[in-house]
Parts: structure tokens; C-alpha cells; sequence
């Protein structure tokens, strides 16, 4: 015997974030029980982020118990709302659903308007991920070293990705650092790592659009760098909210260590977005033997005319390796 | 209850509602004359019964809300009673509305794919070329056949079949170890707690993003993608246990389009 449906207005009211810590457990336990009602779920949540809809503010007085009270959607006015704010970006961690309580708009009059008009489809754009890494890569010398190994991490032939996503995002980071380099030299080995991109992608959701820039990266007819850098450009846009920004940036920092070490340049190892980054990773206790080979390669800095530059490019390697690791 | 004010709302709402109608034919891959039949569908279920789906509304959520998830299982019905158990592919999902849409008419609507590529270059629906578009196309997982539902005129010849008897054998057994191994993924996801398992199905299944599924849920995001992996390594011994490789479990997620009735 089928279950029967969830209510509409208690999957709205989720999706509002306007249910009590004790409604939205039972009503997740349901959701999580129910594929049918899970799929409606999926769909209005997928198109109030396309729309940029928001929930109102609109208060309301508790019903009164008479019948001839008018209801919610008999009260209100009729003329144009103010438009809505649109959702850009998720809610922080100081808003959430055990701190929103349950208020009861059965009633009436005070239920201002329908913010229905007119919709924005303002979304912010999503931060890019690695544009300090970015920065700094600018500033290498451009293109790869001969039989340079953009690759050092451990690769299983004919396996598909795992279904975890650091250190997938991780190698992702790392072939962007090595693409902006190659590309900057106008290197035709700028093609073939888009080809690599495209590739590691087939792993993330909704990255089909991504996918396509590199693709045509891949596809294109020479490596200029008046005809790659505006797509490397757009293809860095395109990963930003699909992937974990801070493993996406590690990945590429590392990369990008490793090259500034080849390149014995300094000034890479003096920059605050290295020293952010190696702070940041070195304290990471979710993955200990990548903070351990952040660490080391934390001790050669600062860098200068006295460092083991080939030292410190086997231990930016390891560090990548480590994040690379599934 | 006021009839002529219940009417008001709904003429009011109607750009909102045909807005939320387009996005969820673009989700999946509805061609122009399904939108149009889906939108006089959903316009019918909101005006029957005196407005009925109006009145019911008590407020307890934003009406802009309540209107997208009424019009959501609305599709949900009209989709099992035209086409029955189809559905895109998460995989096709995961692409984007290009790839549901070519999914839908090489394998809901039997064009071959030049045929496909055809159709959405010539109503505008996409500017990708025809050779990126038959990458995404290899890319997605190969469908069963779907019941006839609603057959159109269109030839049976040069449609993909089996060729052999070897094959419907082949196509038989591994329907056996996809079904042991689809039994053996729920059983390890009914282990997690319902919220971790309500997000990998968004994810996985729905093919929805991190970004939306914090949205939708009110979490915030950036812890999400770690727990997304905790619940994966979760999984993962679950599985080994029950002889399904993390691969097998994948390729489930990625071609299994879930039941939605």
C-alpha cells in the first residue's frame, strides 16, 4: 500500500526554512523514505534556485477560530509586491532551520502581498575559487618545464572516479595551474590538458557547461594565447560553485609550487596567498598526512638564494600527491 | 471562500507559474508542444474545483513556494501517466538540460541521434556543435527501451536493438547483479541517518548540486561537501561487505533513473 503523499505547503515550508526543529526531522525522515515526493522536492528546490525565488517576510496574526475569518490567500492585496531579493547564495551558518520557528500564517489581513512580481533572476556570481593562485601563476615564467609530469599523483587506468570529491577537486586544481601556464606560452600542450579537465569532470555534478569549455579548449585549431586565455578564463568561471573552492585552490597553489620550485623563483614563496594556503592546509585535521606534507613544505620558506630548490619542489610533489590520494 | 478573490491570485500568479512551468520542461528536456500541453495540464489542476489547490493554502510557507512544489508534483503525475517510469538519467541531469534533452529524444522519443541533434540545433535549443553534442551524448548511460506509453508515428526502423539472442541472455543477467547490487546500495543507505541519506539522494540521484541541496535544506554549504565524502566512505564498507565494488555502486547511481511513482 502506497504511502500517502507529503503536503504540499510542509515541503514549501521546508524549502522556506520555516519549520520547527521537530517538523523538519519528521518531515526529512519522510522525504528520505519517499522517492516520488523526493523527486518534487528536487524539482521545486532546482527551479527556486534557477528563479532566484525567496521567502517572504510576511507575518501574519494566528487564525482565529471562526469560520468567517478570511484565510491567507483571501487577504491579501492584489497590487504589485516590491520585488523580491533573490536567493544568491546559501544561507550562512548562523541561519538555520533550528533557529527559525514555526509561525502560524493561517490568518489573514496580515499577509501583506504576493512577492510574486516581478522575479529576479539576480544570482551573484559565484566567487572565483582560485584567482589568487591565478594571480600568482601570471606571474611564472610561462610554460611548462620540458617533460614536465603534471601528473605525479597515482593513476589507475580505466577506472572511473571515486565518488569522493577532494581529491578529485585537488587534481582538477592542479591541471588548471598547469593549463594557465601552458596557455600563457601559446604551448599546444595547453590542449591536451584541457583534454585531461574535461575528463576529470565527468565525476562532478552538473558540470556539463565546464566540461564544454574545456572540450573546446581541446578542439581548438591553434594554442595562441589570444585564442586559449579568454576560454581558460571562462572555463575557471564555470567551475566556481561546482566544486569545493578550497580543495580547487589548494590543488592549484600546489601545482604551482611545484613549478615556481623548478623555476627556483622566490617571490612565489613570499606571497601572502602562499603563506594563507600553507597556514590553512598545514592545520587541516580531516586529512593529516596532507597537513604533514604541508608542513614540510612549509620549512624550506622563506625561499631564497640558499634554498634546495630541488628539495622543495620533491616536497610540494609530495604534498600534491597526498591531496591527490583517494 | 471567495471565489472571485481565489480567481484574482491566480491570474495574478499566472507569470510566476509559467515561469516555474518553463523550468521544469527545460529540466527535462520537454520539447515545445509537451511544455504547451504540460502548462494548460497545470493550469487546469490550479482552477479545478473552485481553485481549490489555492484555498487549501494556509501560509505556512511562502506562496511563490507553495506554487513551485504544487506545480512540481503535478509533472510528477503527468509524467507517469504519459510516459510512465521515464525519467532523465542522473547522469544526463548532472550535464545539464542539453544533455537531458538529447537523452529524452534519442530514448523517450526514438530519434536516432543525428535526427536528435537536428531537432535542437533547429528550434534554437542549444549552440554546441553536432560533435560536442555527440560527446555528451557517449557520456550518458544507455536506457532500456520504455514501455508503450503513447506511440507516435514514428518508424521502427533504425531504432538500437538487441541483436542477438546472446545479447537479450547478457542484457538479462546483468539486469540480476544490477538489481543484487541495487538491493545491496539501499540496504547500506538505510544505515545512514535520514538527513545524510536525503542529501546523497539529491545529490547522486536528483543530480542536484551542493550549492542546492544547501539552499533546499537550509545547511550551510561548504561543510556539506565534507559530509557528502563522510557518507560516501560510509558507504563504502557497506557495500564491500555485500560484494559491490564502488564502481558498480557508481554506475547504479549514474544510469538507474529512480522511480518516481
Amino acid at each position: 500500500m502506497n504511502k500517502p503523499t507529503i503536503d504540499a505547503e510542509q515541503l514549501a515550508a521546508l524549502l522556506d526554512g520555516r519549520l520547527t526543529d521537530a517538523e523538519r526531522r519528521a518531515l526529512i525522515e519522510r522525504l528520505a523514505e519517499s522517492p516520488s515526493d523526493l523527486t518534487a522536492f528536487a524539482d521545486a528546490a532546482s527551479v527556486i534556485g534557477e528563479l532566484g525565488l525567496a521567502p517572504t517576510d510576511a507575518t501574519s496574526e494566528p487564525a482565529a477560530k471562526s469560520g468567517d475569518t478570511p484565510g491567507p490567500i483571501q487577504a491579501v492585496r492584489l497590487e504589485p509586491a516590491a520585488p523580491q531579493a533573490a536567493i544568491s547564495a546559501p544561507r550562512s551558518a548562523a541561519t538555520t532551520p533550528l533557529q527559525s520557528r514555526g509561525r502560524w500564517y493561517a490568518a489573514a489581513a496580515a499577509i501583506a502581498a504576493i512577492a510574486i512580481l516581478p522575479l529576479w533572476i539576480a544570482r551573484a556570481r559565484p566567487r572565483d575559487s582560485v584567482a589568487d593562485v591565478v594571480a600568482l601563476v601570471d606571474r611564472l615564467e610561462p610554460g611548462l618545464p620540458v617533460n614536465w609530469d603534471g601528473e605525479p599523483w597515482e593513476v589507475t587506468r580505466g577506472a572511473s572516479a571515486d565518488l569522493t570529491t577532494a581529491p578529485h577537486t585537488a587534481r582538477i586544481g592542479a591541471r588548471l595551474t598547469d593549463l594557465e601556464v601552458a596557455a600563457n606560452a601559446g604551448d599546444t600542450t595547453a590542449i591536451g590538458i584541457a583534454e585531461d579537465i574535461a575528463r576529470l569532470l565527468d565525476a562532478i555534478p552538473a558540470s556539463g557547461a565546464a566540461a564544454t569549455i574545456y572540450e573546446r579548449i581541446h578542439a581548438a585549431a591553434d594554442a595562441r594565447p589570444e585564442t586559449l586565455t579568454p576560454l581558460v578564463r571562462q572555463g575557471r568561471h564555470a567551475l566556481a560553485g561546482l566544486v569545493d573552492a578550497d580543495w580547487l585552490e589548494a590543488g592549484a597553489w600546489v601545482e604551482a609550487a611545484r613549478l615556481a620550485a623548478a623555476r627556483h623563483d622566490a617571490s612565489f614563496f613570499a606571497s601572502g596567498t602562499t603563506r594563507r594556503i600553507i597556514e590553512h592546509a598545514s592545520a587541516d585535521a580531516t586529512r593529516p598526512a596532507v597537513a604533514a606534507a604541508m608542513v614540510g613544505v612549509g620549512r624550506f620558506l622563506p625561499a631564497d638564494a640558499r634554498t634546495d630548490w630541488s628539495a622543495l619542489e620533491a616536497a610540494a610533489t609530495t604534498a600534491l600527491r597526498e591531496m591527490a590520494r583517494r | 471562500m471567495d471565489r472571485p478573490r481565489l480567481e484574482a491570485v491566480f491570474i495574478e500568479s499566472l507569470p510566476l507559474i509559467d515561469r516555474i512551468v518553463s523550468s521544469l520542461c527545460r529540466r527535462y528536456g520537454f520539447g515545445a508542444d509537451d511544455c504547451d500541453d504540460f502548462r494548460s495540464c497545470v493550469n487546469e489542476r490550479l482552477i479545478e474545483d473552485e481553485y481549490a489547490v489555492l484555498r487549501k493554502f494556509r501560509g505556512e510557507a511562502a506562496i511563490g513556494t507553495y506554487l513551485t512544489v504544487v506545480i512540481a508534483m503535478i509533472l510528477r503525475d503527468y509524467r507517469v501517466r504519459r510516459w510512465g517510469r521515464w525519467r532523465p538519467s542522473a547522469a544526463a541531469q548532472r550535464a545539464g538540460n542539453v544533455a537531458v534533452r538529447l537523452e529524452s529524444l534519442v530514448y523517450r522519443q526514438r530519434f536516432q541521434l543525428d535526427e536528435a541533434i537536428r531537432v535542437m540545433k533547429a528550434s534554437g535549443e542549444t549552440t554546441l556543435s553536432d560533435r560536442e553534442l555527440a560527446a555528451m551524448f557517449s557520456r550518458l548511460p544507455r536506457r532500456a527501451p520504455l514501455r508503450l506509453v503513447d506511440v507516435g508515428p514514428a518508424s521502427l526502423t533504425g531504432l538500437p536493438s538487441n541483436e542477438c539472442a546472446d545479447d537479450l541472455v547478457n542484457d538479462g543477467v546483468a539486469t540480476d547483479e544490477r538489481s543484487a547490487a541495487d538491493h545491496a546500495l539501499q540496504a547500506a543507505l538505510s544505515r545512514l541517518p535520514a538527513e545524510d541519506r536525503l542529501v546523497l539522494r539529491m545529490r547522486f540521484w536528483e543530480g542536484m548540486s551542493i550549492a542546492d541541496i544547501a539552499r533546499a535544506l537550509s545547511l550551510p554549504q561548504k561543510p556539506l561537501y565534507r559530509r557528502v565524502e563522510h557518507s560516501v566512505a560510509a558507504l563504502r564498507p557497506l557495500l564491500e561487505a555485500a560484494g559491490v565494488s564502488s564502481e558498480a555502486a557508481r554506475e547504479l547511481i549514474e544510469s538507474a533513473p529512480r522511480s518516481s511513482a
